[in-house]
């Protein structure tokens, strides 16, 4: 079914097509709240929070980019539990073995590239990218992941976080810089030019 | 550290643009050129786009769940929605009704405030000190070299209120209708001194200006015949008649004030009443009527239904 057809019945009270709409978009914004989060329970419960509150302003909705909208409600749901999690800070439980031993690094063990080698420096590389990710402002953070790791244009991000394209465009830029120099802490995890070339410009 | 030597903010913004296709052709150029004078900017290049590689390599997470609404969650989502909007709209006029109360308080407080005599007179009987009570007493005596005009009281020959109204200023000749004028010369005025000395200070207060007074209109009024033969009913009905308008009795805390217009109908109350009466008037607010518990309460309503309306606004 088209999507403006699908918003138009939503707007009116069709739970189901509003729900078919969620089914198109939670992927994204699922995968929106975790990098911006760094935490899967804490994005599962901010897309939730962002498809209730998507349910109730559904009236409010005045046209243009569903997704931007959605995609809008999900990044100020992320705002709002990073607020959370600065209140609250919660200290994550490590997984334990039947024996009570405490398992490290779980996320190492799983199966999900060709090589164990592989996959240590993939996973390596990705809590490095996320790393440096978290220690972004949250206004540089979600115009990077939205454009960067889901995606979006330029204008879509625009209309996301409400500003002039100009202004996603200023703010990538310094976003990839800040990205770029974060990660040259983690130098073993770069190709070999690049680590060649740091060193060079340390000189 | 990445060196940053010859690369402007405008270079950046640049090759941060090329990586998504979004240069305009104009920049396009622009850009190219600077990547010829520039070979840092072309390090730099090289690294972003990888950057951008690797975070578009980013695996993708599964959801853990659907996020869809069951029609239960539907219903407590819409039901929110309801709630909210009515705390705020309870908690805006509760706040409302609290400035209108506060701002009506204010109102009769300065228009109070503004009235001339009144706060002459009560500042005179109460709170000032006797240097300065003899001083305006002096300054009084000296204005009231000639009979001064306390009451200046008319009525139209048709009837109250009727051409001229009541208090109209015109006179009984021109009129045809009556006007009351009670003049005191300053031989008649009572020290503060002596209203202090008074063992009854109220009682002689309302004794001198109800006989007093009376004695002057019937001076004033008997002694022209051509005005009794013109108004005999209005001049009986001023001296006998109970309803003539007269002043019936004179407040020491606002003496200067006309309280009373019309005579009290009811019967008088005991002591006892007219003091839990007072009582009660202290814990009105103001001059609006409204009991001080009212206000507050109005003002508690406001804020909880404020904080319910913000906790429905931000909750999960």
């Amino acid at each position: 079914m088209e999507e403006n057809l699908l918003i138009e019945k939503a707007v009116q009270g069709d739970l189901d097509a509003f729900n078919q709409l969620v089914l198109t978009y939670q992927d994204m914004a699922f995968n929106l709240a975790y990098r911006i989060l760094a935490d899967e329970a804490g994005a599962a419960d901010a897309t939730q929070d962002a498809v209730i509150s998507m349910y109730r302003k559904l009236d409010s909705y005045r046209g243009g980019s569903f997704k931007a909208w959605f995609l809008r409600i999900v990044t100020n749901a992320c705002y709002d539990e990073l607020r959370k999690q600065k209140r609250r800070p919660t200290i994550p439980l490590e997984p334990v073995t039947d024996d009570d031993e405490l398992i490290e690094s779980p996320a190492w063990i799983a199966d999900r590239s060709p090589t164990l080698e592989e996959n240590l420096i993939n996973i390596q590389l990705e809590e490095a990218i996320q790393h440096c990710l978290n220690n972004l402002d949250n206004k540089f953070k979600a115009v990077i992941v939205m454009v960067d790791i889901s995606g979006q244009d330029y204008e879509t991000v625009a209309e996301v976080i409400q500003s002039p394209v100009g202004t996603v465009k200023s703010r990538l830029s310094r976003a990839r810089l800040k990205m770029q120099e974060c990660l040259q802490g983690f130098r073993e995890l770069l190709p070999d030019k690049f680590r060649l070339n740091s060193e060079d410009d340390d000189v | 550290m990445f060196s940053q030597q010859n690369v402007t903010a405008r270079d950046l913004e640049l090759l941060s643009s090329s990586l998504d296709h979004a240069l305009t052709p104009d920049e396009q150029i622009e850009f190219q050129k600077r990547l010829a004078e520039s070979s840092h900017l072309n390090t730099l290049l090289a690294e972003q786009r990888w950057l951008k590689s690797a975070l578009v390599d980013l695996p993708m997470r599964k959801v853990p769940h659907n996020f869809s609404l069951t029609r239960a969650e539907a219903q407590k989502a819409k039901r929110g929605k309801i709630l909210q909007p009515v705390f705020g709209w309870a908690s805006a006029i509760s706040a409302l009704l609290v400035a209108v109360i506060f701002g009506n308080q204010l109102i009769f407080q300065n228009v109070s405030l503004s009235t001339p005599m009144n706060t002459q007179m009560t500042y005179t009987m109460n709170d000032a000190p006797m240097d300065v009570m003899e001083n305006e007493e002096a300054s009084i005596k000296a204005i009231a070299a000639e009979p001064v005009s306390l009451l200046n009281w008319g009525y139209g020959a048709d009837g109250l209120g009727g051409g001229y109204g009541k208090g109209g200023g015109e006179g009984v000749f021109d009129s045809g209708g009556v006007n009351i004028n009670i003049f005191v010369s300053s031989d008649d005025f009572h020290t503060a001194e002596a209203i202090a000395e008074s063992a009854d200070s109220e009682e002689m207060l309302d004794e001198f200006l109800i006989d007093e007074s009376m004695e002057i209109l019937q001076a004033e009024l008997l002694p022209e015949p051509e005005l009794a033969s013109e108004a005999p009913v209005t001049a009986v009905f001023i001296t006998q008649d109970p309803e003539v308008p007269r002043i019936f009795g004179i407040d020491p805390e606002n003496a200067g004030t006309v309280l009373k217009m019309s005579p009290d109908s009811s019967p008088a109350l005991p002591e006892e009443q007219v003091q839990d009466q007072a009582r009660s008037g202290e814990e009105t607010s103001g001059k609006t009527g409204i009991p001080t518990y009212v206000t507050f309460g109005l003002l508690a309503a406001t804020l909880v239904f404020g904080a319910l309306w913000w906790y429905l606004k931000t909750r999960r």
